[in-house]
């Protein structure tokens, strides 16, 4: 063994030199060497090298260390104390601008934690299933000439089957439909207490077997592979479990019946699932039906899969396979199937990812947008750096106070760096509470989270670990930034001038202070913009004439658990009959359809004898009474009535319907045959534009078809004596349909609702506008209690002049001013902009007048003016006698 | 706890400089350690305790002279001084005047008992 073998590891002895106290490095080293030495001799050299690694490890511990400013201590624990103690005496010494900057920090790091929360949950959809990647919705898009495509998420029943079986690269499709109308359902035999609700139809969905096998939702029991074999099964919830079997331990192999649909019947329970997670977007549903099922009713046994086009369909892919390439198979597939008819227009199959639906896509456009949820973020964080900008201001206009400080401790010798480490300590404790506060807020803050979204939320569920890190980096980097400025400022006062008493905060014209100001009040004349324009908007929708009443009309649902059609009709009648005894009753209709909600049909239509295209158009089917309860106003012929139906088919159109197709005046379209198919259409009668739907929907060609089967019944009441009106109602229904839940709603609420996710958006808009003004207001409060503290002497020797009151206030509010109409000329652009693209999505918008902005100037104005309103009226009737007798 | 603070593992150190009287440097304290109380001693942990206890002023060090072993490095020897061997004593004492106050009944039963 030579002897160069037998050196103990090099690595470690650098290491132990680099970290090694120098004072006692090389004895160690040699009692290193030595043992080295001799466990070379004991133990061998593999084992004595090993030993030797330890020991230097083990050696690296607080008193072997070297200090790291060299002779210096190890830490400078003794000054931090000292800072510490220092800021919090500072804190206290001023408790107005330690108590303003606290609260900013940790209410805008409250704000944003919750957008943050919120924010997360919402792009968290559908993220926990396995596939999620591979899992597209197939889509049509039309596109007629001279048009914007439109997108249609629905397709037939046909397609799926046929694409798995041509098109390489899938592995299987799921169809899901829901039960149009919505349905009674009742516990059946066996069981010590009925129970029966009425269910919309947003719960209950027919699915295919693959449903379960592509999304993952957990089976609690049974099974939830049944629906193929058994077309008479169910998989429920927990929730419907619950709410039908709540004394049951195991509700699996109970009964069912549902009344309603085309497939209605009695099912067994065959799986119990857990309920959806809310972040799913099959959340709600509760009851799973066998599509095969469906598939086996009336209307769907008659084509060949090709003609129903209503049922949503998701294929998955191998993940390898390319969609481009499925997409355009599937649109050559569906291309080869149209009818004649249909031939003429173009259809585009487009794969939506599963992982988009819920928030890109807009086929039909509801719920929040990315872009909201952007616009969210960004709220919160202007806050915050409203917040900061406050911190800035206020730590930087104190620096005269704390200038004696600076100069005494550069006296005593503190380095430039130490007095920079000091203040920025400052900040970062004054950031460190706020967060602190911040957390609790947020804590119990939340349930009005909860409630304004109507999702239930734990602080930090959702939010995956790398929106953790960015917003600690967020917080962290606010907080070096705010902190530094201010405490390079007042670091940087020279000893010899603060002794002196010669130093003097100057004032600029336009100093970084001032250009942080006018940055807040871009932020707030912004806030106060936007959500002032929403709430115009909202306003605007809700007070727009709809051309059709929803006020006062009190909307029934017809039985759905009945023996036989003809005697239900006959047992309506009578019914409506019986009501209209009841004095408060005014009008009443029964129809399929209802204001606000979904049209009952869509078709394509043309007219006979025409060479023009097919267009799309939507059907309603309703009774007689229909415009009279809803006040539509009609233009030429007449709507349907009972006696008159001997013309087959007849109908009654709309205006737009008649603009669209150019039939000519209302009159001359009277006895037009409009042609769906082979079935021709004559036109009896054209009804004045109405909004069926929101006002973010273009007004949209309709026709009524007659019926007398509606599940709707709409009855116009008085406001009078209201509740013993439903009482009596209820009683009747009671009466004539005892099988049935007694379901009612009043349509000006139900119309309302579709404003509700508007409202959700304004609401959520203006909480964190007021927040960030709050705040701003504050730092204004605050900053004005320096700045006139300043020019209180000033404004003591204009008095002492003459000058009045009016004209000081004048004087003192003339800078705010000025910063307030400056920061209004800068935010207008942007805010202009940003308005035009928010209103694009609403077919009836207000227009963008100037008035959305001069409101909120003047109210930004006003409550400038009312928080430094009140330090410049103490400042200006100030005795000049006392404050220049000081001196 | 007394004028004189010692850890136990302080103890046994100082105790062990004193038994090596004028050879007691790391190796030889750390060796006579582990050896006589078959317990493992970390040249870490030593030094530590002795760059204690010298700054509790029990000890001195003084630097040996370099010789060809140990890589040329010298060795630091320690040396109690009077406050050291005060230390010590003080602690025998604490614990004789502790054991003695044991009555001889526990001190049976706890033979029994094991």
């Amino acid at each position: 063994m030579s002897k160069h073998s037998t050196r103990p590891p090099n690595l470690f002895l650098k290491f132990f030199k680099w970290f090694c106290d120098p004072r006692l490095h090389k004895y160690l080293e040699g009692d290193l060497l030595e043992l080295f030495e001799d466990d070379v001799n004991t133990r061998g050299y593999k084992a004595a090298r090993r030993r030797f690694a330890w020991e230097v490890i083990k050696l690296f511990r607080p008193n072997i260390l070297r200090s790291i400013n060299g002779q210096n201590k190890l830490n400078q624990l003794g000054m931090l104390k000292n800072y510490y103690k220092m800021a919090f005496r500072s804190f206290k010494k001023d408790r107005v601008h330690a108590f303003i900057n606290i609260f900013g920090i940790a209410t805008g790091m409250a704000a944003v934690i919750l957008i943050v929360q919120y924010t997360s949950f919402e792009f968290s959809y559908d993220s926990f299933h396995e596939r999620k990647t591979d899992i597209f919705r197939v889509d049509r898009s039309i596109i007629r000439e001279g048009s914007e495509p439109s997108r249609y998420r629905s397709t037939t029943y046909g397609l799926g089957p046929e694409l798995l079986e041509s098109v390489a690269g899938l592995q299987s499709y799921v169809r899901t439909h829901p039960l149009e109308g919505g349905a009674v359902i009742t516990t059946g035999g066996g069981i010590s207490s009925q129970k029966q609700f009425f269910e919309e139809q947003e719960k209950l969905f027919f699915v295919d077997q693959t449903f379960f096998e592509t999304f993952d939702f957990e089976l609690l029991q049974g099974s939830k592979y049944q629906l193929v074999d058994d077309l008479r099964s169910v998989v429920i919830t927990e929730k419907a479990w619950r709410k039908y079997f709540p004394n049951i331990q195991e509700p699996t192999g109970h009964f069912l019946k549902i009344d309603g649909g085309r497939y209605p019947g009695r099912f067994r329970v065959s799986g119990v699932l857990r309920d959806l997670p809310q972040n799913s977007q099959f959340a709600g549903v509760d009851f799973f039906l066998p599509l095969k099922g469906l598939l086996t009713a009336e209307q769907y046994t008659e084509g060949d899969g090709w003609s129903w086009s209503n049922f949503v369909t998701y294929v998955v892919k191998d993940p390898n396979a390319d969609i481009d390439g499925i997409a355009s198979s599937a649109k050559n597939i569906i291309n080869d199937r149209k009818d004649e008819s249909e031939r003429k227009v173009e259809t585009n199959v487009v794969m939506t990812p599963f992982l988009d639906i819920h928030l890109r896509d807009q086929t039909p456009a509801k719920g929040i947008t990315e872009q909201e949820l952007s616009f969210f973020l960004t709220i919160g964080f202007f806050i915050i750096v409203v917040a900061w900008l406050n911190y800035i201001n206020l730590s930087t206009a104190q620096a005269m106070k704390r200038a004696k400080e600076v100069g005494i401790r550069k006296v005593v010798g503190a380095a430039r760096t130490q007095l920079v480490i000091q203040f920025g300590m400052e900040a970062f404790i004054v950031n460190a509470i706020g967060l602190i506060l911040a957390l609790v807020i947020s804590y119990f803050a939340l349930p009005l989270l909860e409630r304004l979204t109507e999702h239930s939320f734990k602080l930090g569920e959702y939010i995956t670990f790398s929106y953790w890190l960015k917003l600690g980096a967020v917080f962290l980097f606010g907080t070096v930034l705010s902190g530094f400025y201010p405490a390079w400022v007042l670091s940087h006062f020279s000893p010899a001038s603060v002794i002196k008493g010669a130093t003097s905060t100057k004032s600029r014209k336009f100093g970084l202070r001032q250009v942080l100001v006018t940055f807040q009040l871009i932020i707030a004349v912004f806030l106060i913009s936007g959500t002032w324009s929403v709430y115009q908007q909202l306003r605007f929708m809700q007070n727009q004439d709809l051309g059709l009443q929803v006020d006062q009309v009190l909307n029934v649902r017809a039985p759905f658990v009945y023996e036989n059609e003809e005697t239900v009709t006959a047992q309506m009648d009578l019914f409506k009959e019986k009501l209209r005894t009841i004095p408060a009753v005014q009008e009443m209709a029964l129809s399929a359809a209802i204001p606000g909600g979904e049209y009952n049909w869509s078709t394509n239509l043309e007219v006979e004898g025409s060479d023009d295209e097919a267009q799309g158009i939507q059907m309603m089917f309703v009774d007689d009474n229909f415009h009279t309860t809803y006040g539509i106003e009609l233009m030429a012929g007449r709507f349907h009535e009972e006696e008159l139906q001997s013309i087959e088919h007849q109908v009654v159109v709309n205006e737009t319907l008649v603009e669209k197709f150019n039939l000519g005046s209302p009159e001359e379209a009277l006895g037009r045959k409009m042609k769906s198919g082979n079935t021709l259409l004559p036109i009896i009668g054209v009804m004045k534009d109405f909004h069926w739907n929101s006002l973010k929907d273009e007004k949209i060609p309709t026709l009524f078809y007659y019926t007398k089967f509606g599940q709707n019944l709409s009855v116009k009441v008085s406001t009078e004596n209201l509740a013993k009106t439903m009482a009596a109602v209820e009683a009747h229904y009671a009466d004539f349909f005892p099988d049935n839940p007694f379901d009612y709603h009043f349509m000006d609420e139900y119309f309302n609702n579709q404003y509700k996710e508007d409202q959700q958006f304004g609401t959520m808009f203006t909480t964190f506008s007021v927040i960030a003004i709050i705040i701003a207001g504050l730092g204004l409060f605050g900053l004005a209690s320096f700045t006139l503290s300043l020019k209180i002497k000033e404004i003591s020797i204009r008095k002492i002049l003459g000058a009045k009151i009016s004209s000081i206030l004048m004087l003192l509010f003339k800078d705010y001013l000025f910063l307030i109409g400056l920061a209004s000329i800068i935010a207008m652009p942007v805010l202009y902009l940003l308005l035009k693209d928010w209103l694009k999505d609403f077919a009836y918008r207000i227009d963008i007048t100037p008035d959305l902005f001069v409101m909120p100037v003047i109210l930004l104005a006003a409550i400038t003016l009312a928080t430094i309103g009140y330090q410049c009226i103490r400042a200006a009737i100030v005795n000049p006698a006392s404050s220049l007798r000081r001196e | 706890m007394g004028k004189y603070q010692l850890g136990e593992f302080e103890e046994i150190v100082l105790l062990t400089v004193g038994i090596l009287f004028g050879d007691a440097y790391g190796v030889s304290i750390k060796k006579t350690i582990e050896e006589r109380l078959n317990r493992k001693v970390s040249v870490g942990a030593l030094q530590s305790a002795l760059k204690r206890l010298e700054s509790k002023g029990y000890l001195i060090s003084k630097e040996g002279e370099s010789t060809s072993e140990r890589g040329g490095r010298p060795k630091l020897y320690f040396i109690l001084t009077r406050s050291g061997k005060d230390a010590i004593e003080y602690a025998r004492e604490v614990r004789n005047q502790l054991y003695n106050e044991i009555p001889k009944v526990a001190l049976n039963l706890k033979v029994q008992a094991s």
